[in-house]
């Protein structure tokens, strides 16, 4: 058990109605949107900034020097994080952090001090606070972080009520500069309505969107808003230019589709608000996790249209040159028919000195369906076995 | 006597900057103190009441 100082300063804040506020905000939230924990972390990452938390000079200096660091030393740092965890419950203690550096993976124990009984509505709050820390660290550290929720038990330990999480950290898309990306003032991403496309068109039908035709597949996009028809073109050829050479996406009204849908059975027809027909099942949310992260940098509100417009370019410019230079590297070796001598770890290796980046194992398994799908390159399953278990250790 | 000023400062400080509270490790951590003085000096900010403790 802790003992805790606080500053007589501080007690001009009501805490305890501000706690009762938030609990009683939080059980009615659930009850009113049940089973939508996704909605809690996207909540957290919403009131992100506008959360202040309370690090001192040193702490704050400390994490932004972790950018610089390597994936392992930013999750074992991480650690130290979590014990600004009970800033809403403030009966939740952390009693004990175990960081999994191999895998990833931080699992956290509470000990609730009042000795609460325990009730699932913690789970919605670790899901809002997961979407805080998620937002706040990569603001900090300048990455995208994903936090996912792994388990969730309750226990008891030592007589008192024990809440276990698990957390998978995801570290994708690093912060870095490529020569051939041009800088904001080359691009005249001005005649583009961009408050047209973030208001009609869904960050996940984005996503999916971008997947599919990266990947070479055919997509008909169903809308019966003549009005985006034009403005959703120019999107798509601005923010693939100079980078993939995509068919681009067919944009009809439901009417004509449904009188001309023979002509359409090989396309993957998206709607407004989701998947409308995939036969081969090509698309998911699991599918499209990076596409995902780079979407939803454009769709932030803390940035300008013109910057998060170029941001989703460069990371789709970013994909492509990586994915260009791994098949380029990947046909070399196919070519000299040293298939039996190749170590994959080399390429990877020499692949990353390249572009001075480790690469998370999200985002090497996005460029390896782009390299097959896109460049058309075939890679031996012996390799990609490989690969995954490269970058799992 | 400048001593007892200067670490009797940057504790409370130290206790103000981190609201959602500090432990006595904490405080000697960031201080750069031992434990036992950040009791002493704790004590007398208690006494002064400017701080408060809460298990």
């Amino acid at each position: 058990m802790y003992t805790l100082y606080f500053s007589q300063e501080e007690s001009n804040l009501n805490k305890e109605v501000i706690m009762s506020v938030f609990k009683g905000l939080l059980v009615n939230l659930k009850a009113a949107i049940p089973n939508k924990e996704d909605l809690f972390q996207e909540f957290g990452r919403k009131i992100a900034d506008s959360t202040k938390i309370p690090f001192s000079r040193e702490d704050l200096d400390l994490l932004k020097n972790l950018k610089y660091e390597s994936d392992e030393t930013i999750i074992e740092s991480i650690g130290n994080y979590f014990r600004y965890f009970n800033i809403i419950h403030d009966t939740l203690i952390v009693s004990d952090v175990d960081i999994d550096k191999k895998n990833k993976k931080v699992v956290i124990t509470f000990i609730d001090s009042d000795k609460h009984e325990i009730s699932n509505d913690y789970l919605y709050y670790f899901y809002l606070i997961s979407g805080l820390i998620e937002k706040k660290l990569s603001d900090i550290l300048s990455r995208e972080i994903k936090l996912d929720i792994l388990e969730y038990n309750t226990f008891d330990l030592d007589e008192n009520c024990s809440i276990k999480i698990s957390f998978d950290f995801e570290l994708l898309l690093p912060q870095i500069d490529i020569e051939g990306i041009p800088s904001d003032d080359n691009l005249d991403s001005d005649i583009l309505d961009v408050d047209l496309i973030k208001e009609y068109l869904n960050p996940l039908v984005l996503a999916y969107i971008i997947h599919a035709v990266i990947l070479n597949k055919k997509v008909l996009i169903l809308t019966d808003k003549n009005f985006l028809h034009n403005p959703l073109l120019s999107f798509f050829e601005f923010i693939f230019r100079d980078s993939f050479e995509i068919e681009f996406p067919r944009i009809v009204s439901n009417a004509f589709y449904q009188k001309n849908k023979n002509f359409f059975k090989n396309h993957i027809v998206i709607g407004e608000s989701g998947i409308f027909n995939d036969k081969d099942h090509f698309l998911s949310k699991k599918q499209v996790k990076v596409e995902s992260v780079i979407v939803r940098k454009f769709y932030g509100e803390y940035q300008s249209n013109k910057s998060s417009l170029n941001a989703l370019r460069s990371q789709i410019k970013k994909a492509f040159l990586f994915s260009e230079e791994l098949a380029e590297e990947l046909k070399k070796i196919i070519e000299n028919k040293n298939l039996k001598e190749v170590d994959s770890k080399m390429i990877f290796n020499g692949f990353e000195s390249t572009f001075k980046v480790k690469l998370s194992i999200q985002y090497i398994n996005f460029l390896v369906e782009i390299v097959e799908n896109y460049f058309k390159v075939e890679i031996p399953v012996v390799w990609k076995l490989f690969i995954y278990r490269l970058y799992l250790v | 006597m400048g001593r007892e000023i200067d670490y009797k400062k940057k504790i409370y400080e130290c206790i103000v900057e981190n609201s959602f509270g500090l432990t006595v490790t904490d405080i000697a951590d960031k201080v750069e103190i031992s434990r036992t003085t950040v009791y002493k000096y704790l004590a007398l900010l208690e006494d002064e009441e400017v701080i408060y403790k809460k298990k």
